[in-house]
């Protein structure tokens, strides 16, 4: 029955400390938290990990949200935010980027199925890729979600897709 | 046609990924059917597009254990109640222990001004009475 409530309802629950109706709004945005870590973290089991611990934070904070209705998008940045603290956190951010740099530049010589090829995407186009693929493919929502305008989405995605075509056929040729 | 086939990469990428607007498709399948190269192209998109759909819908398997696990660790944690009552505590605290520091700190500046004050005027009352 909870389960046909809108989200202000359930964080206006979970304002007041009730779990229950944290779960149900952890059961709606999970996925989407999920796909966002994957977007900026590129590794899975890092991703679940941060996906987790935003889902956490968020309902430790819960309280500091002021529009209900907008728990969705919130929780998106609370993802986003403890993604960069971890990357930093790990001195990840500098030896990540270099490694971003430098797999950028090699050919498709080694590792090269669809998951590394995606890894090797720069961070702006691999996230709305992720998201697009987690998100029944609407490239509206992902502008909702990040902020930013329908045609950057539109960009983003298809840079995303050429650059992806392009590692994976360097990879068939390397085969070759 | 070279410089007409790099332009059509960008249409078919879109079209391919579902984000070409509807308008532009007449043009894209137009040059579809007269370009092999292009059509070449086309295939291998969308044989990586149903890879791409499958590596992402296998997330989706695992998904309801994830959903699962965060809401256990969820459970296992304070209610955001007791943190706020704990933290508002804390704040009291802090305040209260500022504002009586601040007092403290008057209480001090106001006497040590009447004793430096009281000690001043004593000497040049004795000055005074010396050299009369």
């Amino acid at each position: 029955m909870l389960d046909d409530f809108s989200d202000d309802i359930l964080v206006a629950a979970s304002q007041r400390g009730d779990k229950s109706a944290y779960a149900l709004l952890v059961k709606r945005h999970y996925r989407h938290v999920f796909a966002v870590c994957l977007g900026v973290l590129a590794n899975v089991h890092d991703a679940e990990d941060i996906a987790q611990d935003s889902m956490l934070r968020g309902f430790l904070e819960i309280r500091k949200l002021r529009d209900s209705e907008q728990f969705g998008w919130w929780i998106l940045r609370v993802a986003r935010n403890l993604c960069i603290d971890f990357l930093r956190r790990k001195r990840y951010a500098k030896a990540f980027l270099a490694r971003q740099a430098a797999q950028g530049r090699q050919t498709a010589t080694e590792n090269h199925d669809l998951e590394q090829a995606i890894r090797r995407l720069p961070q702006e186009f691999r996230l709305p890729l992720v998201m697009y693929y987690f998100d029944n493919k609407s490239a509206k929502t992902i502008a909702e979600k990040l902020n930013i305008s329908h045609s950057g989405v539109c960009q983003r995605i298809r840079a995303a897709r050429k650059q992806l075509h392009k590692l994976l056929t360097e990879e068939v040729h390397n085969e070759e | 046609m070279k410089s007409n086939c790099d332009k059509m990469k960008d249409r078919i990428a879109d079209f391919i990924t579902g984000i070409l607007p509807e308008e532009e498709t007449q043009t894209f399948q137009q040059h579809l059917s007269e370009c092999s190269a292009c059509r070449d192209y086309a295939l291998r998109l969308q044989e990586e597009e149903q890879l791409l759909t499958g590596f992402f819908a296998k997330f989706d398997e695992n998904m309801t254990d994830l959903e699962d696990e965060a809401i256990n660790a969820i459970n296992r944690f304070d209610t955001p109640g007791q943190t706020t009552v704990i933290s508002v505590g804390k704040k009291i605290v802090k305040n209260l222990l500022i504002k009586h520091a601040a007092a403290a700190a008057v209480i001090v500046f106001v006497a040590l001004y009447f004793i430096i004050t009281y000690t001043w005027i004593s000497e040049i009352n004795e000055c005074i009475l010396l050299s009369m």
